[in-house]
């Protein structure tokens, strides 16, 4: 009982940095209708500016994250700005593979700058662990649940509210529309990137606080979020919460039993797992749990 | 009547010609083995890149699971071809039997992944083709009496077709003899995927690739092309691994991954999206790339050439570049390197292939 | 004029009725065509013209009623049931493959009367040359009648307006269709163009004895060539008969009255 609960509580973690990157996707795929195949690029700058401007520079954890995320807020636009507004108007393969090239550049330079090596991202929670009742979370993790958590309620707001949100809003529904209305598209686009950026930093930070550490394949959690989106479906912001959580808490199940109980599987049977979720998942509901139906017009 | 030849122009027929003549005369020529291992390489997965640019290109549908059919293409031929004695034992059948099988199975299997995938357009097809990827990486590893599991396998089958074993023609070496074995393979596929784009299969996908509900309702059913052309990727994809397995000598699970995916798109993003020759010069390129910028590394600035000093790797830069190459020619000239090659082909005034400002 | 009773309909659609959510699109709508009848369909914009022709190609799924073309059912079936019934049409807003030249497009036409598979295809030499020289033959018939020499070989997306409503109408030809549906052939078109059009229509009409079925906001030009003509408001028939029966009929009068169309008639 108490390994269900370990795996449910792991699972729930990891789960919910999983749905922090699927969010990173969901706001620039409602902009532009585009998988951004670049979000784990963003991770990684996001997560070596926050080690350079806390341990290179000595700026307080928190200012630096701060720093960090508004750094890589700007790249995200930047990289808007001088490519992929050039894509406008282009088949959406086109624009994935932009993205695709762009993630490889990045892949790259990060460890040209900073080496191969697992940095420690000197973080103010390092291994301390809690205690409930014989079950062990690392301190960082409730962290993790706490940034997840306000950064989904300020996007929700955002959408719900705000005056850009509400752009967005509209121009997933009918873009030429949206912009007879006055809506600048361009804002909109570049502002969504501006805020899969700033999300990706914090993604990124979490995932490498504690024991986690900074290296340059910490952008491969991007690759096991895609899962996530699909099964939410692109285009909502619940539906990544939704499917990040079911993405993390079936691969820490899987991981928990599959060796015991199915081992013909395989072993690392787990890493894998997202992926079999989401082909099961597509093949009964082939927009996803959450999706527009119109999405999959693409 | 025009359009009936193979040519847009005599002029690019006499290229062509000349390509030939070139190709044929390289292992003899140039003897250099790395040289040889490149072009090697580079005609192995120009089969592949032909094949994707027949699903991508001319009916539209993105795909990055590629490399899981090369996978299943290279274990089909090791599985097949390779010793009876081996560990992993194969079945020591000849080239006539394991290479066309290579190319069917995968096939095969693209005719039974290819309805659940087709279902799916452009952001969800890429995601769900790239977890074919991942969910084919497991399989490979964990059916180890095939693939060797992650130790991997060796690729030692039978080359020889009759009297001619292209393991050594005569008095040449290994390499050079593979080279016509790959590059006639390459002839078959790029001459084959040229008769298929230009007849009424051909015509069809590109109609789907173009307008799906238009061609509906003249009639062309979709899912049979989509599927066809799903199969006929896949297929050539097979044969492509099982060459590329071949030249190797050796190949693991992780030689199947996502990287790979990507550098078979990046091809033909970079030779020509929806052409033929595009596959060909985008292998050319992806695989020619490395050694250039070996070649001339110690004049490029930045870059490290002792591994204890600052700077790139080798490999590094050359990610980069094919990084910023996918990037360049998607946003700076998305025909690829084959609209330079029309453009040049076509200057005598034949103007019988259209200028197309964009392939999708 | 053809309006001969005794010939055998091609097409018979009886109580058609589309409805996307809750607006009701067609409420039972019943026509029929004779062979080698040219017909027309006119009516306000949005009053279900197109969804007319849309039921008759399959890509909407009506309701109730049935269409039946020389006697099979097509409600239900796939668009490419339709065509391989023997239904060809023209879209609105142009249904071209963009990237593909003026020859492809007509040859994408031959699609179901050439059976050219995947491998044949490949091998290009006996099966697959022999079509390609059969039906290239038919495709150079309709660039001649269609005037499109100088384009045979443009992309057909880089071609002006007029020029791709004829390849589109080529296209449709090229299958050898026994019901011809042609969605606002003149639409955007100058006078002098859409005289030619018209007399195209007439003479392919008149030549191949192709039933057709015409819908067009250009009333003088439907009332000079059309057999029959059927009218529509708000998704109901409102008027049929011949050119002059509608131009007396009090209900389309008004229908065209009520509203600044009115002026056409």
């Amino acid at each position: 009982m108490t390994k269900l609960v370990e795996l449910i509580v792991s699972g729930t973690i990891r789960g919910a940095l999983y749905a922090l990157v699927a969010l990173g996707f969901v706001v620039i795929y409602k902009a532009t209708g585009v998988i951004n195949f670049a979000q784990g690029g963003l991770l990684l700058i996001g997560t070596y500016l926050t080690y350079n401007a806390h341990v290179t520079w000595g700026l307080p954890f928190w200012p630096a994250v701060g720093l960090a995320t508004a750094l890589t807020a700007l790249t995200g636009v930047a990289v808007e700005r001088t490519v992929l507004r050039r894509m406008a108007g282009q088949p959406v393969f086109a624009v994935i593979m932009v993205t695709l090239g762009l993630l490889i550049v990045v892949q790259q330079v990060v460890p040209a700058i900073w080496g191969y090596d697992r940095l420690n991202l000197d973080d103010p929670w390092g291994v301390r662990r809690l205690s409930f009742g014989g079950i062990h979370v690392d301190l960082k993790d409730v962290w993790a649940l706490a940034v997840v958590a306000v950064v989904l309620a300020a996007l929700f707001a955002f959408f719900r509210y705000g005056r850009y949100g509400l752009a967005m809003r509209a121009m997933a529904i009918d873009q030429e529309a949206a912009m007879a209305q006055g809506i600048s598209a361009r804002r909109v686009v570049a502002l969504s990137w501006g805020i899969a950026g700033a999300v990706a930093t914090l993604a990124g930070v979490m995932l490498a606080a504690g024991s986690g550490g900074v290296d340059p394949a910490k952008d491969v959690i991007a690759l096991a979020a895609f899962p996530a989106i699909i099964l939410g479906g692109l285009d909502s912001p619940v539906g990544a919460v939704v499917g990040g959580l079911a993405i993390g808490l079936s691969q820490a199940l899987t991981g928990g039993y599959q060796p015991d109980h199915a081992a013909f599987l395989g072993a690392g049977f787990d890493t894998v797992m997202p992926y079999v979720v989401m082909v099961l998942v597509l093949l009964a509901r082939p927009c996803g749990l959450f999706g527009t139906r119109d999405v999959v017009r693409a | 009547m025009d359009g009936l030849s193979l040519f847009a122009s005599r002029r690019s027929r006499n290229l062509t010609l000349a390509l030939i003549v070139g190709v044929a005369a390289y292992p003899l020529v140039v003897r250099s083995e790395l040289w040889l291992t490149v072009l090697l390489f580079v005609g192995a997965t120009a089969i592949g890149a032909v094949g994707l640019n027949l699903l991508t290109g001319f009916t539209g549908q993105v795909s990055l699971g590629h490399a899981f059919f090369l996978g299943l293409g290279a274990y089909t031929a090791c599985y097949l071809g390779n010793p009876t004695g081996g560990a992993p034992a194969g079945r020591g059948l000849p080239l006539f039997v394991w290479l066309p099988l290579a190319a069917l199975l995968p096939g095969l299997v693209g005719l039974v992944v290819g309805p659940a995938a087709l279902r799916l357009k452009g952001n969800y097809l890429a995601v769900v083709s790239l977890g074919l990827v991942f969910l084919g990486a497991h399989v490979f590893k964990q059916w180890s009496s095939v693939t060797g599991g992650s130790d991997g396998t060796s690729v030692a089958p039978s080359l020889a077709l009759g009297p001619v074993d292209f393991a050594g023609i005569g008095g040449l070496t290994r390499n050079q003899s593979l080279f016509f074995l790959v590059w006639g393979m390459v002839g078959l596929t790029t001459l084959g995927s040229r008769n298929l784009v230009r007849t009424r299969p051909g015509r069809a996908m590109q109609a789907v690739r173009d307008r799906e509900v238009a061609a509906e309702v003249i009639g062309v059913s979709v899912a049979r092309y989509k599927l066809g052309a799903f199969a006929i990727s896949s297929g050539l994809a097979g044969l492509s691994g099982a060459l590329y397995a071949v030249v190797l000598t050796y190949v693991e699970p992780g030689t199947w991954s996502l990287a790979l995916s990507i550098q078979f798109v990046a091809m033909i993003i970079v030779g020509g999206i929806g052409t033929t020759t595009g596959g060909v010069l985008g292998a050319l390129f992806v695989g020619g790339l490395p050694e250039v910028v070996r070649h001339y590394s110690a004049s490029i600035p930045f870059v490290a050439r002792t591994a204890s000093e600052r700077g790139l790797s080798l490999p590094q830069l050359n990610q980069i570049l094919f990084g910023l190459c996918i990037v360049g020619f998607l946003v700076l000239e998305p025909r690829g390197i084959a609209a330079l090659w029309a453009r040049a082909a076509h200057r005598s005034g034949e103007h019988r292939v259209q200028a197309r400002p964009h392939p999708l | 004029m053809s309006d001969d009773l005794t010939k055998a309909p091609v097409l018979e659609v009886e109580g058609l009725t589309l409805r996307f959510g809750g607006i009701t699109a067609l409420d039972r709508v019943s026509l029929d065509v004779r062979s080698g009848e040219l017909f027309a369909v006119i009516g306000p914009n949005g009053a279900g013209k197109t969804s007319i022709l849309n039921c008759l190609s399959c890509l909407h799924r009506p309701q109730e009623g049935s269409i039946r073309i020389e006697g099979n059912e097509l409600v239900g079936r796939r668009p490419m049931a339709a065509a391989r019934a023997g239904i060809a049409r023209t879209f609105q807003n142009l249904g071209l493959f963009p990237s593909l030249d003026v020859i492809d497009n007509l040859m994408l036409g031959r699609h179901q009367r050439t059976s050219t598979g995947f491998l044949a295809g490949a091998i290009w030499v006996g099966k697959a040359r022999r079509e390609e020289v059969l039906n290239r033959r038919r495709c150079e018939e309709l660039v001649e009648l269609l005037d499109l020499q100088p384009h045979r070989r443009a992309r057909v997306g880089a071609l002006a307006y007029g020029v791709q409503k004829r390849v589109e109408l080529g296209r449709a030809l090229a299958m050898e269709p026994r019901l011809l549906l042609l969605d606002e052939p003149v639409a955007g078109m100058d006078a002098e163009e859409t005289a030619d059009i018209a007399r195209l229509i007439v003479d392919v009409n008149a030549e191949l004895g192709l039933a057709m079925i015409l819908v067009e906001h250009d009333m003088a030009m439907v009332m000079g060539v059309a057999d029959r003509l059927l009218a529509v408001d708000f998704g109901r028939v409102i008027g049929s008969g011949t050119p002059a029966e509608i131009q007396a009929d009090p209900r389309v009068i008004e229908a065209y009255l009520g509203r600044p169309q009115g002026r056409v008639l």
